[in-house]
């Protein structure tokens, strides 16, 4: 379960671990690097979603590890393809929390003990839904350095709210249960494990589907994270993609790892 | 008596509760399947047996499992699939705590903290498993095995698996789940069968688990369990004490 080919000097490698599908994006240089997750967001997948990110991450000095959310891409299973995006996003939440488990646990199990993998950190980079995965695991795994949010939320329950009433989302028993399972594990209601990593947020001015309050909440709580906002909609632009980068290369080098 | 089926898709997991047509509060039992089984295809039927014993049964499909397989996962071997059996173990029980703790625990006629679990093969595996995780009333494994580490040694053996990178880091981080090394995390009855003439899972791993609170019992059959050994798990599950 295997395959590999070469992008200038990165090799791209789709792998199965624990039954989850994963392509490692890894510049061959035999040098020992930090690792760094890439999360798509909502219907999207590892692969089409990337959108060459992969390529610049792992050219930056990171080992890239791009995974298939929960219920996404490679593990969408037939019943879920019939299912509706709105009956799906009621799951939103769930998908954003079974998605960074399985990340905190691949890390331990597997990729920390890859010999040019660094054992003691690493760094995440998620969009849109994948952002939200990422502040979840910032709050799940003190083995997280650093991470990179583009349109992004780290909110659970208001954004959960915003969205249940934009698609109508089904009330009652379900709802209310979820709202409050939500409660106790928003990244917002848990700032102190925020606070110990290192934060990128870029938002879209006129993004109507992850609106940046939710960023600017986090923003208000935390001051010290980067919060740049850009003229544009639900869209990751150059400008906002450059500045990830200017970022993560700027932790990188910083040293003083954990 | 009859017994009302409901199925739901809840967090992405399919679900089937069984109970019966009744106003009173009962407890609740997890029934979890076998490996390369499904949630509603028992051939024992338990979960309407369990059902008329009073209790609310909960059905769900393991993951990569049932209506959660997936097509990247299907095109693999048995014996691939084989080497993730331990990490589908621990989901699954982690999948009924969380949905016993979010939601079950809160719905209708479910009796306060009287959760129970049952399962065949793999699935007692995971009721073993969830036993140490969880404080469950009672838990029933029906020719599971209790062992992670010494039984995935076994299943490499049995399935020429190579020595390779991935059979070493499962192996390593089974230690800390596995239900024998970690009994002391066992804080309810059990109640294991063995089969005498099982191949697929011998009895010596139901062996393995010895504590005060474990009860095992050996039967003359093969991987496939007969209907004594249900009837005893349902003596055990519905008793007092223990």
């Amino acid at each position: 379960m295997k395959q590999d080919w070469k992008w200038s000097l990165v090799n791209i490698t789709e792998h199965l671990y624990d039954g989850i599908p994963l392509t490692i994006y890894n510049n061959d240089d035999q040098k020992k690097k930090p690792l760094i997750y890439f999360f798509h967001g909502f219907t999207g997948n590892k692969d089409a979603n990337i959108m060459g990110r992969g390529e610049v991450l792992a050219n930056m000095g990171f080992y890239v590890v791009a995974i298939d959310a929960y219920l996404h891409g490679k593990r969408m299973s037939d019943l879920e393809k019939i299912r509706s995006n709105v009956d799906k996003y009621e799951d939103i939440i769930e998908i954003v929390m079974h998605t960074a488990k399985d990340a905190k646990r691949l890390y331990h199990k597997y990729f920390k003990y890859e010999p040019n993998v660094l054992d003691d950190h690493y760094y995440l980079y998620g969009v849109s839904m994948g952002s939200l995965t990422a502040f979840y695991l910032s709050t799940i795994d003190p083995y997280v350095k650093a991470m990179a949010g583009l349109v992004c939320t780290p909110s659970f329950v208001d954004y959960y709210k915003d969205k249940a009433s934009m698609y109508g989302f089904n009330q009652g028993f379900f709802y209310e249960r979820k709202l409050d399972y939500y409660k106790a594990h928003d990244p917002l209601n848990h700032i102190d494990q925020l606070k110990k990593v290192k934060i990128f947020m870029g938002v879209g001015t006129k993004d109507q589907v992850v609106k940046p309050i939710y960023a600017e909440t986090l923003k208000e709580m935390v001051p010290e994270v980067i919060l740049n906002h850009y003229d544009t909609g639900h869209v990751s632009t150059t400008d906002m993609l450059n500045d990830s980068y200017q970022f993560l290369e700027g932790v990188k080098n910083s040293g003083n790892h954990r | 008596m009859e017994i009302i089926v409901r199925k739901r898709h809840i967090d992405g997991i399919p679900v089937s509760i069984y109970e019966t047509d009744t106003p009173d509060e009962k407890p609740v039992i997890f029934s979890f399947h076998g490996f390369s089984g499904y949630k509603d295809g028992d051939y024992f039927k338990r979960e309407d047996a369990l059902a008329r014993l009073g209790f609310i049964v909960i059905g769900l499909d393991t993951i990569l499992h049932g209506e959660r397989r997936i097509d990247i996962y299907n095109q693999l071997s048995e014996s691939d699939k084989m080497k993730d059996i331990n990490t589908m173990i621990i989901q699954s029980a982690e999948d009924a705590v969380m949905l016993y703790e979010k939601y079950i625990k809160y719905m209708p006629r479910v009796k306060k903290d009287a959760l129970y679990a049952i399962g065949v093969s793999m699935g007692g595996a995971i009721s073993i498993y969830m036993s140490t995780i969880y404080n469950l009333k009672k838990a029933v494994s029906i020719v599971g095995s209790p062992s992670m580490v010494e039984f995935y040694k076994w299943k490499k053996e049995k399935n020429g698996w190579a020595d390779d990178t991935y059979y070493q880091r499962n192996l390593d981080y089974l230690k800390a789940f596995d239900p024998v090394l970690n009994a002391e995390n066992i804080k309810c009855p059990l109640f294991l069968t063995g089969g005498l003439r099982d191949e697929t899972i011998p009895y010596q791993f139901v062996e393995m688990l010895k504590k005060d609170n474990v009860t095992i019992k050996l039967y003359d059959t093969p991987h496939m369990p007969n209907q004594a050994q249900f009837d005893d798990a349902y003596q055990f599950l519905t008793e007092e004490g223990n």
